[in-house]
This record gives structure tokens, sequence and C-alpha cells, in this order.
């Protein structure tokens, strides 16, 4: 499998997916017009990825704003490690968030409640 | 969710119905479907928030600049500038009509308007996927229809499959104009963003806008860079324009000036308004013989170079006073330098340059 790349752009977040080291980085801020176009290759890769290894999955999100319809898909997501976290796959995420601001924070909750695999909220400087 | 569906499918009298699961699944689906939708609201309206937040700080930061605008339209050519600390006022009344102005304006800031396939719906990959989808959800159904055709959960499950399938594509429609919102907030924020570091009357950068830079120029020096150099340069006997001819001329003379010395720089040079007459240049990697050169440039240019107005030719000189930055002290001092060296320039005569270093 190769490394999933994508570079930032003023709407769109950096992605870096590594299938050796299994750790997925999602970083900068999601509002793109079309998000399942961002978001569906991302998906797919994950999908491909939680077939065709073993490996623990650690995703790493600092994402500092998401327009809805990237939530929906980051739910998605979610939902994706979830169910591979249910069949016993290692799944860890790590949301970091602006220390100095207590919404981002809230937000990060959200999504924790959404999910019962372990799920880590960092704050940042 | 309707109690009546759960006391419906929790019937003894269906415990053997082959529908039963399904009917529970598509239940539960569309409870999760319902929280999840609660959620992503919340979790939007907290992004959102945020996003208004920020756009009232902008508004906020920039109504001294819009102050300043609208009093020149208003009050012919009075800039409201304190003439001590040369800062825009920002009284509570001058607040209170940029607010309006912005309130009363803000469909033109925001007029990007809709273009016809998005005003049409659904991108077409879209479109064709969820087409797909129903079709093959109807089949299902028609499947359905057939094989428990008489079953007493028959209709419940024709009812639970057709909620499910429209709060799924509310879901999506929500998360489209949601997304629609947010994106016009973003636009605002940098239109406005833009603008609190822009000067109205020159389109020049302001005090912000420079002091923005200058802060990225210290630190590029203090890591090892190159230093850079400043000229704070004032036009000389300003007054006396404004007096002689009229604000209006005033205004045009700084518009002037501001323009001969934002084309006769490097891309990578910064000439912001200062104050009402004062501009400071920032010369990026220059040392300071390269920045007398061109400071002498740009008072000789400004000297030669009249402005018209109302059929008179304004002759305009300007004092300027150099200092270069040593990035081993603070900004504030070479600031300092700057305006001390100006000011030597102002009492040794005028239209003239001073350096920091000859003081």
């Amino acid at each position: 499998m190769n490394v999933l790349t994508l570079v930032p752009t003023a709407s769109t977040p950096e992605v870096r997916f590594d299938p050796e080291s299994g750790v997925l980085l999602l970083k900068g801020e999601s509002y793109p017009e079309n998000s399942l176009e961002l978001f569906r290759p991302i998906l797919s890769w994950v999908e491909d990825f939680l077939k065709s290894t073993t490996l623990p999955v650690k995703l790493e999100i600092g994402l500092t704003y998401l327009n809805t319809s990237s939530i929906k898909s980051l739910m998605d997501l979610l939902d994706l490690l979830e169910d591979a976290h249910r069949e016993n796959r290692e799944v860890t995420v790590t949301w970091f968030y602006d220390e100095e601001n207590d919404r981002a924070l809230e937000m990060a909750e959200e999504f924790r409640e959404e999910v019962t695999l372990p799920f880590f909220v960092v704050p940042q400087k | 969710m309707p109690s009546d569906v759960e006391a419906l499918l929790a019937d003894p009298a269906h415990a053997d119905n082959p529908l039963l699961a399904v009917c529970r699944k598509l239940h539960e689906e569309r409870t999760r479907l319902h929280r999840r939708l609660e959620r992503i609201g919340r979790i939007s309206d907290g992004y959102q928030s945020q996003l208004r937040e920020l756009n009232r700080e902008l508004v906020a930061a920039n109504d001294r600049l819009g102050t300043a605008l609208s009093e020149v339209r208003t009050l012919r050519g009075f800039v409201p500038i304190c003439s001590r600390c040369k800062k825009v006022r920002d009284d509570e009344g001058y607040w209170d009509e940029v607010e309006s102005y912005l309130g009363r304006h803000s469909e033109a800031v925001l007029s990007q308007g809709v273009c016809p396939d998005c005003s049409r719906g659904v991108d077409p990959q879209r479109r064709f996927k969820s087409a797909d989808e129903n079709a093959e959800e109807t089949r299902r159904l028609n499947g359905v229809l057939q094989e428990h055709t008489g079953n007493p959960l028959l209709p419940e499950h024709v009812r639970l499959s057709k909620r499910y399938a429209r709060l799924s594509r509310r879901l999506d429609k929500i998360s489209k104009i949601s997304d629609g919102f947010q994106s016009q907030l973003k636009d605002l924020n940098a239109v406005l963003q833009r603008d609190s570091l822009t000067d109205p009357l020159t389109g020049i950068a302001n005090r912000r806008g420079m002091v923005d830079r200058l802060q990225a120029e210290t630190n590029r020096a203090a890591r090892g860079g190159k230093t850079f150099s400043l000229l704070m340069v004032d036009l000389d006997h300003f007054k006396r324009i404004n007096d002689n001819y009229g604000h209006e001329a005033g205004d045009q003379v700084i518009k002037e000036v501001a323009r001969l010395l934002r084309e006769n720089l490097r891309s990578f040079d910064l000439c912001a308004r200062w104050g009402g007459e004062e501009f400071l240049v920032l010369l990026a990697d220059t040392t300071s013989d390269q920045a007398t050169s061109v400071a002498e440039k740009l008072r000789g240019l400004v000297e030669s170079q009249p402005v018209a107005y109302a059929g008179h030719q304004l002759i305009v000189t300007l004092s300027a006073g150099l200092a270069t930055h040593d990035p081993e002290t603070a900004l504030s001092e070479t600031l300092r330098e700057a305006d001390r060296a100006l000011y030597a320039a102002k009492q040794t005569g005028r239209n003239k340059l001073v350096t920091a270093e000859t003081l």
C-alpha cells in the first residue's frame, strides 16, 4: 500500500496516512466546496488499509476548522474505525486542540462522544 | 422517537415475525441518525459561532478605518486622527456609524451570487449516486412487499424505510446548506482581514499591516536573516495645502505620494500610511548605504512631480528619517531612531533625508 499524501490548500487539510506505521494524520482546516471529493479517497484508503493489514491504527487529528459536510465525513471515518475496533483491531484517536480555545475543546468532546474507541483529547500550544 | 413504534416492535404477537429484525434495525439506525444529526448541528454551530466571533472582532478592528473613510466623505476630508498619538479616534458615535454602514452594505461585500450549476443543486457525481441508491432501495422494498404480502408488520416496515431514507437525505441537505453559510462567513472574514490591513484612502498598507510585516522582518533578522531599513516620511507643510486648497486637495496629495512611493519600491519592500501625512517605508534586505540611495531617489521623485489638483500643480516635498534595524535591539528602538532622524530633517530645513547614524 502506498502512503496517502494530500498537500494542504486554503480549504483542505494536510493528509498523511502511512501504512507502515499506521499513523493517519489530518491537519489544518477543512471546508472544501465538495467534501465528498476530499473524503471519498480517504475513506477508501482506510477501508483498504483495514482489510489488508492488522497493524494498530493511530488517527491523529489537528483540525482547527470543519464545515458541516466535513464534520459528517469525519464521522464516517470514525465509524469505519469504530467498526474495526469492535472487531478487535487496535485503534486510537488523538485529537489535538488549541489549549487557549475552550470551544475547540467542546468540539473535540462532541466527536469523542460519538465513538467508544480510545479517543484522547490533547491540548496544544 | 415515537414510542408507538417501539411498542409495536415489542409486541409479543410479532415475536416470530420475519420482518421484526429488519424493522428493529431500521428503527435503531434512524434513531442513531437522529442523534448524529443533532450532534453535527451542535459541532457545526460551534464552528460557526467561532467564525462569527472572529467576524465581530474584525469588524470592531476595522471600525477605525471605516470611520476614517466615512468621515472623509461626510466631513469633507476631516480624518479623526488624534493629534497626539496619531491614532484614529474610536469614540462611540463613530463606532455606531461604521456598524450601521457595514450592516447596510454587507450584501455588497458578500454578493458572490450563486452560479447556475449550484442553483440547480448537487454535483453530477453525487446526483448519479443518489439516483442509484434510490433505485436500489425501491427494488429492495418491492422485493420485501412481494415476499411478505399480508405480514402485519409490513406497513410499519415500509414507513420506517421511507423515514430512514428521508432523514438520510435531510442530513445531506443540511450539510450542504450549512456549508453555504459557513463559506459566506469565511469569505467575509477574508475580506475584513484584508481591509483591516489596508488604508482606505490610498490602498496601501495601514499601520497594522505594517506592524504585522515588521514583526515578521524583525524575527527573520533575529534568526540571522538579512536586516532591513526603515524610512519615516512626513510631507512638508501639509497643513498649508489643506488650508489653501481644501481637504480634497490634501487627500489627492496623499494618494499621489502613496502611489509614487509604492510604484518605486521593489516588490518585497512595503510602504504604509503611518499617520495623517506620514508614511513608513520598509526596505527589506537593505544596508544603510543602499537605503540611503533609495530614500534620496524617493525624495527627489516626489519633489520633481507636482500633484495636479483642480487646475493647480501642487509642489510637494517630504522630509525623511532613515534607520537600519540592528537585530540585537528592539524594533521599537529602530522606529524611535527613524522618528528622531525625521525630526532632525524637519528641524534642519525640510525636503531632506537624515540618517539616524549621523545623529
